[in-house]
């Protein structure tokens, strides 16, 4: 691997008493979209900020492209962020929001209106050019914050949590968009979020983060299949977590084959009963008391076969690459 | 957007306003139509209620709008509403170059300390306006500055100060950091996020501040009567002296009426940028 686009050397940060980030080292590729993901006050937000400039790290180095971004005030990094509120000038139009940080540049007139143009073209919001932010609907908003995050066409392009204000439908949408766009333009993005779906979904690296420091960097799929520790796992997604020798054998719901009591298949099995029954169309999650103790959890996608019910005794067929967790 | 109560709270405004704005504004206006008289209160024709409508009618008869004739005849009132609109002009500037850095460091004070700094702004009105002008006398005086324009200008960028600060600080305390934030991200400097955001959105703190200012100061008669000289012209002084010194109660009245329509302008101005926004 050549030389990193970003480098974290050892970097931490105090605010107070309490450690916001601690001794983080990290390395992203140039073009990569890469996600810090971690609940709040795990730490994502202030290593983003620090890489903007809004914080200053207590220890360690920030480098871009090889240089220490140590003392270099956020207005004179090649660095963009979209805020998670988007912070659009209320005063201004769609289209000066985009031109605002051209405009800082000292661009020339006819330059800084190409690139207007460019950029609203890329998120699609030419007929709203002329519209002040008051006036545009949340996704709208949303394309505007981007479109001006992008225009100085930055190494890096930071973004906080830029899904969470949009409801359910629209995010669906916006999500294939912003990587389509990341695709295209090649540029660099570091994702800042909190919602596991999110950073699966777009990022094609994901950074866990936990009480400032980095649990797991690993590809998303890579990262579901093998996390690092109990944590990881339990924040990718639903996980049954079952005491072994030396630790927790790591199952997910729908890795478990259910079948009625005497259709067992191949590989290991454990005898148990249906508690619970959660039909959700495409998919039925149950609930398994085990007959060794304790409950399972597993999701069957619904193939047109008869249902399990509640009561009916079940064997589980458990995955036989389901990794063992030592922490 | 309406609640039950919002129409009872409305009226009740309206109310106070007619019973205490409107209706001595119509006495004043009433007095302005009519001519001096050596009798009590000195002037004439007076509306006696019980002469019924003939009475009445004989009342309307004799108004006119002679008072206001002096304003065309006499130059001394222009040149006063000139030189009064011109010390409220001059010191708005003064206030809103005094005012703004102030108003701005109290909103970007430590939280905890925001309250103190307000209340120390709000401080001198603890003390009557009058003593507080009055012992500007004694500084002015040793200074050799009293009796001058500088010291006009001094008085009222003092006694206005409040006024200019509490709008502006009102707005900045309100500023979303994250858009100076943003503009930093999009390559401001410090100073060109503060002309580029800040103060566009403070547009209208600025705005409420100048006109709290403006439109008292213009008719401000304390501060010239106490600090200004012989030769100090304003209208606020000149109406008291048509008041009391001349006891020509109808030129008086006719003057502040024209003080009211001149200073109607700022405000509709105002209002029209209000609905802009």
């Amino acid at each position: 691997m050549s030389e990193p686009l970003i480098r974290f050397d050892g970097v931490s940060k105090r605010f107070g008493e309490t450690w916001a980030v601690r001794d983080v080292s990290l390395e992203i590729g140039a073009g990569a979209f890469f996600a810090l993901l971690g609940p709040s006050g795990s730490g994502k937000t202030t290593l983003m900020r620090m890489l903007a400039g809004f914080e200053t790290p207590d220890e360690g180095r920030i480098l871009l492209d090889g240089q220490d971004l140590a003392g270099r005030p956020p207005h004179l990094r090649p660095v963009n962020l979209m805020f998670q509120s988007y912070a659009l000038f209320p005063h201004l139009t769609v289209a000066a929001n985009v031109a605002y940080g051209l405009k800082r540049e000292g661009l020339p007139k006819a330059e800084i209106a190409a690139r207007v143009e460019e950029m609203l073209a890329l998120v699609r919001l030419e007929s709203l050019a002329g519209r002040k932010p008051a006036q545009l609907s949340g996704g709208e908003r949303q394309r505007t914050a981007l479109a001006r995050a992008l225009a100085r066409r930055p190494r890096v392009l930071l973004l906080d949590e830029p899904l969470a204000a949009l409801d359910r439908r629209l995010r669906e949408s916006t999500r294939a968009e912003l990587k389509a766009i990341q695709a295209r333009l090649g540029t660099t993005f570091l994702l800042v979020t909190h919602d596991k779906d999110e950073a699966m979904g777009l990022a094609d690296r994901i950074a866990v983060m936990r009480e400032g420091r980095i649990v797991q960097v690993a590809p998303p799929q890579e990262m579901y299949a093998a996390p690092a520790d109990r944590f990881v796992a339990e924040f990718l997604g639903e996980v049954n977590l079952l005491q072994v020798e030396g630790g927790w054998r790591a199952v997910r719901p729908e890795a478990v084959r259910l079948a009625p009591f005497g259709h067992a298949g191949p590989g290991e099995a454990l005898r148990g009963r249906i508690v619970q029954a959660t039909y959700l169309g495409d998919r039925t999650a149950y609930v398994v008391a085990l007959d060794a103790g304790g409950e399972l959890r597993a999701v069957q996608v619904n193939g047109g076969g008869p249902l399990l019910k509640v009561d009916e005794p079940v064997l589980a067929g458990l995955p036989a690459d389901a990794p063992v967790l030592t922490r | 957007m309406k609640r039950p109560g919002a129409e009872r709270l409305a009226f009740a405004a309206y109310a106070w306003l007619a019973v205490f704005f409107l209706a001595p504004l119509a006495l004043v206006f009433k007095l302005s139509l009519s001519h001096t008289a050596l009798a009590l209160p000195p002037y004439a024709p007076q509306l006696h209620l019980g002469d019924g409508l003939p009475g009445l009618l004989a009342f309307v008869r004799a108004l006119d709008f002679d008072a206001y004739g002096r304003f065309v005849r006499d130059r001394i009132y222009l040149d006063a509403y000139l030189s009064s609109l011109g010390y409220a002009a001059v010191a708005t500037g003064v206030l809103l170059a005094v005012g703004y850095p102030l108003a701005l460091a109290m909103a970007r004070a430590p939280r905890r300390w925001r309250p103190l700094l307000v209340g120390a702004v709000t401080l001198p009105f603890w003390t009557s306006f009058l003593i507080r002008i009055y012992a500007w006398t004694a500084i002015l005086g040793p200074a050799g500055l009293l009796g001058s324009d500088a010291a006009i200008y001094i008085g009222l960028t003092y006694a206005y100060l409040p006024f200019m600060v509490l709008p502006l600080y009102a707005v900045l305390e309100r500023e979303d950091e994250t858009l100076r934030e943003a503009a930093a991200d999009l390559g401001a400097t410090p100073w060109s996020a503060f002309w580029t955001v800040t103060a566009p959105l403070s547009l209208p703190g600025a705005a409420a501040g100048a006109l709290l200012c403006f439109i008292p100061m213009v008719g401000e008669f304390v501060i010239p009567d106490l600090l200004g000289g012989p030769r100090t012209l304003m209208i606020g002084k000149l109406i008291w002296t048509e008041f009391f010194a001349n006891r020509d109660w109808p030129a008086a009245c006719a003057a502040a009426m024209a003080l009211v329509a001149t200073l109607a302008l700022p405000i509709a101005l105002y209002r029209r940028l209000e609905r802009r926004r």
